[in-house]
């Protein structure tokens, strides 16, 4: 018969006359399975500790402190397995106040624990499993080159994935940030670059995930690279292709504005600097093939898989904005001067289409222009019902920028509440914005509309004066809310991540674990869990690339307890299915099986199972019922 | 003779534990005959553990969870809290109080809570008087 | 020889000369009464037949053959049973062919040695609101009114469960009948069971019974397969009824009425009442 010794903490004999450790010990002796009892004085001192001389094969009960202080204390004083914590002290030294009551709970809790131990298992302390130390970054926005740049600077491979032929994502397309004014793509341009530069950055660009195997420390991602029928390794990026190409196509880095051909890098920053073709308008003429001196265009060119095989994987796709052609109320699409935010940003930088002057399109210069906040956030109509975070500071932004350009401009915001809460926020925007006499109205405008001579005309109810109105103005520029990118459901899927009820990528616990998703792994960084600006997508893709490096450092991966499918017993039933709140239980053939990266060894299948198919640990119906008959015996 | 104390035996999830410990911690005092097992997560209790309990000599049985606003949507808790409902039907249909079987919701940092609401629920049970299963199994009709 | 009868036949024998299944599960009489036979020649037919003593369920037996396709004689519980077992993946549609009839509800068993007489109607049947299978191949309609004789209003009595637990012999005639024990070990029987030991003491069944009405939760159809085959007599559909009554008061689920709508999960979402 397996036996167990029993030791006894005493807390530096404050619980002597508390508890009477005599009579416990000689009741515990009556139960055949102890073998010894051990009376001390301190279990958390390392002298205690070495004086009893554990040998490593005993199964030992811990009857001292709450196990939160003592279980770490003890794994680092001795290599003796404590299977059973009973908190003495804590649930009855100093929960009673009679001597008696806590000597006979004393003994009924270590019975219980005594009676268990001996059909459980000893704790299994694994060697670790395997971590392969390479990542994958999803997504080259901010967020994600700047966790790449951590990650791979810190010694390790990083492939980043980009769906786009360049990495750079919405902060590229953005003329100036707030609150500093500053230059966006002169920011983010040498970061880019020195992500292209890096040794240790894999940039693979126009891929996309399509499917990933494993565990934390070893995924298998299937990555699709559409083609782009230029080879990359032999295109110098000279350009001399865009010169003869006689098509030209809307270029989605300006937003449609500004036309470029179909052969085409889409901006001057690009990284990596490589020519693509647009197969929707490329019509084969062969010009540009007969230009290119190295050979580089190959019209033929197919999709390719790669398999990579990573120890973690940060998803920082970020998300898309909302379209404003779901409230028909704002004539976007329809009338000439709606235009959004993005639009706008295009028009006012210098490299955009007009030149940085702020023209209608009908070639007018626009004198005064209309923000409109909170369109598609905040709401319960098409768009999400949080704040988009980023707007109120971007359109002031806007405003000042419009008013740099153009003293003589009057700028108007409609806003609901306006939120500046950054640094500098309140102090480089909104003061300013008011001493530029910009125009702050608290409404959600119900309409446009528009006069004969091409203005708008803004239909307001004043929420402060409670006043209806009508404005008329040459432009009106819509701050659109985030909303979750097209693809992202898709990627959690394939990913196996769970999505909040609006859609954007969920983490393990919003505060505890911000950044990690209930795939142990898997972490996520910048919009694509929820509308953020440019600071807090960067500060999030370093903070991301901590969790990756630490996980690469700390040697091995401890996974939970996992629950376990016993296959002989197993009948498919699929009651187990639903209960499992991490969706970690699916069916292989007749049978179901545990995915043991998802699993967090909550327990609620073993339970639902009606002739435990599935074990967990020692946390079977055996070990649990000994466990009270031991306690309820007299 | 001894007065009759019930016997009650509190399935405690891992972090209702903390809480459990805390009320030492903070000096709360309450009756000694609840007996807990504390268990990874309040969802791996089977019902049918809960019934052996009783069967066994428990007056009452108590499972201790996590507030299921705190889980957000991944909350097992609210499996046991359902499984709960579920066994306290099928007691009261057998004539035993469903009063025997409860959940409480108990964070980690409310020792406080767990001492006042066992101390009540040890009084209730005092006024159920014992479950005695053996002895109504046992009885000659 | 009731119509419902000839009609019964004249589908099997067709059924099984078209070799259309290749064996029908229906009911036979015998000396000691009615009971299951399992037809495989086309000239067998006439053993089959239909009466308000057809009251076991014969789904049971559909599991024995998972690779045949077999015709079974169906009431409403005994289809409702099929749609379950098909939701758990235990059964295959494409293998069975139902064989629907309209059903008045069944006699209670006779006691051995008590006269014939009396017949009066279970009194599952009466709260029976299924009288035809959810999902059938043919449907064989009933030519005669529902059953008279029906248990007085007056004497359905509350039970005292603990008295009637106390007469069980663990038998385990409950759950060899039933169509929805199929576990490849019973958690109630066996040799090493952790909760309810074969040594056979009385206050273990009460937690024999209550871990039964527990797995049957949600699940049962309350074709009275438990209760007609109890020696004892305990009214076991009664209380697995009650749980089944949770179900649909908590989520609006009635166990087999369709194949689409899978089983609750057993959760309270948020703002549910606990």
């Amino acid at each position: 018969m397996r036996r167990v010794t029993v030791l006894l903490c005493t807390c530096g004999s404050t619980l002597l006359e508390k508890i009477d450790f005599n009579k416990v010990s000689k009741e515990l002796y009556k139960n055949p399975l102890v073998k010894k009892i051990e009376i001390v004085d301190g279990l958390c001192k390392a002298n205690t500790v070495k004086s009893l001389s554990l040998d490593a094969n005993e199964r030992i009960i811990a009857a001292a402190c709450s196990s939160r202080l003592l279980e770490a204390v003890l794994k680092n004083l001795s290599n003796a397995k404590v299977i059973e914590f009973v908190n003495i002290r804590e649930q009855c030294a100093w929960v009673c106040d009679d001597k008696e009551d806590a000597s006979s709970k004393t003994i009924r809790l270590l019975n219980g624990s005594i009676n268990r131990a001996v059909r459980s298992n000893p704790p299994q302390y694994s060697d670790g499993l395997k971590i392969v130390r390479e990542a994958m970054v999803i997504g080259g926005g901010i967020a994600g080159v700047r966790c790449a740049l951590d990650i791979a600077n810190a010694g390790y491979r990083v492939y980043l994935i980009e769906k786009e032929p360049s990495i750079g994502g919405i902060m590229a397309q953005l003329d100036k940030t707030f609150p500093t004014l500053d230059c966006s793509i002169c920011i983010e341009g040498p970061l880019l670059s020195e992500a292209g530069r890096n040794k240790n950055i894999t940039i693979i660009p126009n891929s996309e995930v399509v499917g990933v195997k494993g565990r934390v420390g070893d995924f298998r991602v299937l990555v699709k690279v559409n083609p782009t029928y230029v080879d990359p390794e032999k295109c110098n990026g000279c350009g001399e292709c865009a010169n003869v190409c006689p098509v030209y196509q809307p270029n989605k880095y300006d937003v449609d504005l500004k036309p470029v051909k179909a052969i085409y890098c889409p901006f001057a920053q690009a990284v990596p600097l490589k020519y693509v073709i647009n197969k929707e308008y490329c019509i084969e003429c062969g010009l540009c093939m007969s230009v290119c001196t190295r050979a580089a265009i190959n019209l033929e060119d197919k999709p390719k898989m790669l398999e990579l095989n990573v120890g973690a994987i940060v998803v920082a796709v970020g998300s898309d904005l909302f379209d404003p052609r779901l409230k028909p109320e704002y004539h976007y699409g329809e009338y000439d001067n709606v235009i959004t935010n993005m639009e706008f940003e295009r028009i006012i930088c210098a490299s955009g289409p007009t030149g940085g002057v702020l023209l209608r399109k009908d070639g007018k210069p626009a004198k005064r222009v209309a923000f409109i906040q909170c369109v598609g956030s905040r709401e319960s109509g098409p768009g999400i019902g949080e704040c988009s975070y980023y707007c109120c500071a971007a359109s002031m932004k806007e405003a000042r920028l419009i008013l740099e350009h153009d003293k003589d401009a009057k700028v108007f915001i409609f806003y609901n509440e306006l939120r500046a809460f950054g640094k500098g926020w309140e102090d480089l925007l909104y003061r300013r914005c008011l001493e530029d006499g910009i125009v702050f109205i608290r409404s959600r405008p119900s309409e446009i509309k528009r006069s004969p001579n091409g203005n708008l005309i803004v239909v307001y109810e004043d929420t402060l004066t409670g006043k209806r109105s009508e404005l008329e103005v040459d432009m009106v520029v819509l701050a659109l809310g985030f909303k979750p990118s097209e693809n992202l459901a898709k990627l959690a899927a394939t990913l196996g991540v769970s999505v909040d009820d609006q859609g954007f990528i969920e983490e393990a616990h919003s505060k505890a674990k911000p950044l990690e998703t209930r795939v142990r792994g898997i972490y996520v960084a910048g919009t694509c869990h929820g509308p953020r600006d440019i600071v807090e997508s960067a500060v999030e893709g370093s903070a991301a690339a901590a969790l990756v490096i630490s996980l690469f450092r700390s040697g091995n991966v401890k996974l939970p307890e996992t629950a376990v499918v016993l296959e002989s017993k197993c009948t498919g039933c699929g009651r187990c299915m639903p209960v499992c709140q991490y969706d970690a239980i699916v069916r292989d053939g007749e049978k179901v099986r545990v995915l043991e990266s998802l699993c967090n060894g909550c327990g609620a299948c073993i339970s639902s199972c009606p002739q435990e198919a599935i074990v967990l640990g020692d946390w079977g119906i055996e070990q649990l019922a000994l466990q009270i008959s031991g306690m309820l015996g007299d | 003779m001894v007065a009759w104390k019930p016997k009650i035996i509190a399935f405690t999830c891992w972090c209702s534990s903390s809480g459990v410990d805390q009320a030492g911690f903070e000096g709360f005092k309450y009756p000694a005959n609840v007996l807990t097992v504390r268990v990874p997560c309040s969802a791996i209790v089977n019902p049918s553990i809960v019934v052996k309990a009783l069967e066994e000599g428990a007056d009452a049985v108590l499972l201790t969870a996590c507030k299921p606003v705190e889980l957000r949507k991944i909350a097992p808790s609210r499996i046991t809290e359902a499984r709960v409902s579920l066994l306290r039907r099928l007691l009261k249909t057998v004539g035993v109080e469903e009063e025997r079987v409860r959940i409480l919701w108990i964070s980690s940092n409310e020792g406080g809570v767990f001492a006042n609401e066992v101390s009540r629920i040890v009084e209730e049970t005092e006024r159920l008087g014992p479950l005695n299963l053996r002895g109504r199994m046992l009885e000659q009709p | 020889m009731s119509s419902p009868e000839i009609e019964l036949r004249k589908l099997a024998r067709n059924l099984l000369e078209r070799k259309v299944v290749d064996l029908v599960i229906g009911y036979e009489d015998s000396e000691a009464g009615v009971r299951p036979c399992f037809i495989k020649e086309p000239g067998e037919v006439e053993k089959l037949v239909w009466n308000p003593d057809c009251r076991l369920s014969l789904v049971r037996y559909l599991r024995g053959f998972k690779e045949k396709k077999v015709g079974i004689v169906a009431k409403g519980c005994d289809g409702r049973a099929i749609v379950e077992l098909i939701k758990e993946n235990q059964l295959d549609r494409k293998n069975i062919f139902i064989i629907a009839v309209e059903c008045n509800g069944v006699y209670k068993p006779v006691k051995y040695g008590s006269s014939k007489t009396r017949r009066q109607m279970a009194e599952y049947c009466e709260k029976c609101e299924v009288r035809v299978s959810p999902i059938k191949d043919y449907l064989i309609k009933s030519d005669e009114k529902a059953l008279e004789e029906k248990i007085p209003k007056g004497d359905v009595e509350d039970l005292d469960w603990l008295s009637l637990f106390r007469k069980c012999l663990r038998c385990m005639a409950c759950v060899r009948s039933c169509p929805f024990c199929y576990c490849t070990e019973c958690s109630i029987e066996g040799f090493k069971p952790a909760l309810v030991h074969r040594l056979v003491d009385p206050v273990e069944l009460f937690t024999f019974h209550l871990i039964r009405a527990i797995h049957m939760a949600g699940r049962c159809v309350e074709c009275g397969a438990c209760e007609s085959s109890c020696p004892v007599e305990i009214p076991l559909t009664r209380l697995y009824h009650e749980l089944n009554e949770w179900f649909r008061e908590n989520y609006g689920y009635v166990p087999g009425l369709n194949l689409e709508q899978a089983p609750p999960p057993l959760v309270f979402k948020e703002g549910e009442k606990p």
